[in-house]
């Protein structure tokens, strides 16, 4: 009996090798530069190192004691959801209203549709470097139009200052999200069947009537799907962070990512910056954990 | 009928006020590019006496110094093959693997799967300093393929989601029938599946090309070679050169930065946003 089924285990894997074949090189490359470095992560967070030469000197949870005892790190933390709270209430609510306008019909609807959309195909890089001359103290625009309509009080250093540094960014990161957001509500918003909004006038319900009544109850899946792209994408966030502001001035507009950065490539501590993005590492997983339950009892008790 | 719908259609549309915010909030979210556009056509002085005015000419001076003194032809070049290349690797390792998920036998199927989408959970800061190291390791620095690799290895997931479900949705019969045939595994590949998911391929190389034309953080990390830097990686160095080589120069290699994919998507509007819908709704 044990005999046959390893003869058939045998023959499975045998009828496997075609398949095994197409999925090597995928495979491979996933083992050398992610499953390799990911388990060197959790040895380099244990050891004290420069980042060059064998790991030698194991300290233990050292790494992780100096990370959590970092007033930085919490600052870091905080930051970030700050930015993911910004985008989630404030980029998906624009978006979703700019969506719900295309719907309704406007005039000039396919170059505001086309035209909108821009910003989302530059990237952050690129975004960044822009807004960063936008902000800029003297020459930027932002300054000279508060100077020519008389708010010249009102002029600063945006990014080089511990209380504005944070909000600009997160003002530039928003102008970015906002078209992607009104994008995936408008292919959504587009889905929702006629019929409904017909019966709905037949009974003579206005515009609020049906936007509270038909249009969100319908739209409440896919806010779902954005919040989670929202806030795994926003976890992610660096590029535009470290472009604009480096996490500065003294970690005012430090972010996970930039933190973790900043510690390896700038102080050279690598054991603490893995350590820390270790750290950040369950945060994330336990959060998207929490989010993928949420959306999925919602959507269950939406079935039933 | 028409006519009758179209008046429906109208009378449904939304306010002038709204109207005027809306068009109010499209002057906000374009204004920024459009200044950019219209600054790097002007000289140095006439954009430091006024930076409201319009260009008095088409100057493109600016361009011809981002381009050689700021190095952007290089940065282009070196994107252009990285990118080209990254697509390369992609849709082929894609492909191979997503139909060996949705059509061949395999044991062990689902435990491989999940083993490539716990890859979505890995934040990359937590590999980048063991990638890096993992790179010298192998003596590829500054070569394409600690590019290209590393690339794939961070696309594969969404890239084999959605050519898996899509090639779900191709009937087995298909495939079947091309066996009594006597048509083999690879020509089953190439010449039934590869025609019948093309529509798919094309998302892949939209969603794959813009996150490797884009692609920052590792290249930052990982490229020491100054003649082997990208456009983010060489923009977002440009940028601090302003005090050497003007503001106008700068803006001119934004202006190329932020139009690349802006013209794309306008010559290819519904299957760009096709792209960016599915990868989003799907991913």
């Amino acid at each position: 009996m044990k005999h046959k089924t390893k003869n058939s285990l045998l023959k499975d894997l045998k009828e496997s090798i075609p398949g095994y074949l197409l999925v090597l090189p995928t495979i491979a490359t996933l083992i050398i530069f992610l499953y390799i470095p990911f388990f060197n992560a959790f040895r380099i967070s244990l050891y004290k190192y420069k980042g060059y030469g064998a790991l030698t000197k194991f300290i233990g949870l050292d790494n992780y004691v100096t990370v959590l005892k970092d007033k930085h790190f919490y600052e870091a933390f905080l930051h970030t959801f700050e930015l993911i709270g910004c985008d989630l209430v404030i980029s998906i609510i624009i978006g979703f209203l700019l969506a719900y306008v295309m719907f309704r019909g406007i005039r000039f609807k396919r170059f505001f549709n086309t035209s909108l959309f821009i910003p989302y195909l530059i990237s952050m890089v690129v975004v960044g470097c822009i807004w960063k001359i936008l902000y800029d103290p003297t020459i930027g625009p932002l300054n000279q139009l508060l100077k020519a309509v008389g708010l010249e009080s009102l002029a600063q250093a945006w990014l080089s200052q511990k209380s504005t540094s944070l909000p600009s960014i997160i003002i530039t990161w928003i102008w970015r999200t906002i078209p992607f957001n009104m994008l995936i509500c408008y292919a959504n918003i587009m889905n929702l069947s006629k019929d409904y909004l017909e019966a709905a006038d037949i009974d003579g319900a206005n515009q609020w009537q049906k936007l509270r009544y038909i249009i969100i109850p319908h739209m409440k899946p896919t806010f779902m799907t954005l919040a989670i792209l929202t806030v795994t994408n926003d976890l992610r966030a660096f590029d535009l962070i470290w472009v604009m502001t480096k996490g500065g001035p003294g970690g005012a507009s430090d972010v996970m990512t930039s933190y973790v950065y900043s510690k390896a490539f700038v102080s050279q501590q690598f054991g603490a910056a893995t350590s820390a993005s270790i750290i950040m590492m369950v945060v994330m997983i336990g959060l998207t954990v929490l989010l993928q339950v949420a959306k999925g009892r919602r959507g269950g008790g939406e079935n039933a | 009928m028409h006519r009758q719908k179209k008046e429906k259609g109208r009378s449904k549309n939304v306010s002038v006020f709204v109207f005027i915010i809306v068009l109010l909030y499209a002057l906000i979210s374009l204004y920024p590019l459009i200044w950019v556009v219209l600054q790097s056509f002007k000289t140095e002085p006439e954009f430091l006496s006024s930076i409201w005015s319009l260009p008095s000419s088409l100057h493109l001076d600016n361009y011809i110094t981002a381009f050689t003194k700021g190095n952007l032809a290089v940065y282009l070049k070196n994107t252009v093959i990285n990118t080209g290349a990254t697509l390369v690797v992609e849709i082929v390792f894609i492909t191979l693997a997503a139909f060996a998920f949705s059509k061949l036998k395999m044991k062990f199927k689902n435990v491989i799967f999940y083993m490539i989408l716990i890859n979505m959970l890995i934040p990359t800061p937590i590999i980048l300093l063991p990638m890096y190291l993992q790179v010298i390791n192998l003596n590829i620095q500054n070569t394409l393929a600690a590019i290209v690799f590393p690339y794939f290895q961070g696309f594969a997931p969404l890239g084999l989601i959605l050519l898996k479900n899509y090639m779900d949705g191709i009937p087995n019969e298909i495939i079947e029938a091309a066996k009594i045939d006597g048509c083999s595994t690879p020509r089953i590949l190439l010449s039934i599946m590869v025609p019948l998911v093309k529509p798919m391929m094309v998302t892949l190389a939209i969603l794959g090309g813009m996150s490797a034309w884009n692609e920052y953080m590792w290249a930052l990390v990982s490229i020491s070679d100054t003649s082997k830097y990208t456009l983010s990686v060489g923009i977002a160095i440009l940028k601090d050169k302003i005090s050497t080589l003007g503001y106008t120069p700068v803006l001119a290699a934004l202006t190329v930065g932020a139009m690349v994919f802006v013209i794309i998507y306008l010559a290819a509007q519904k299957t760009f946003v096709r792209s960016i819908t599915e990868g989003a709704v799907k991913g």
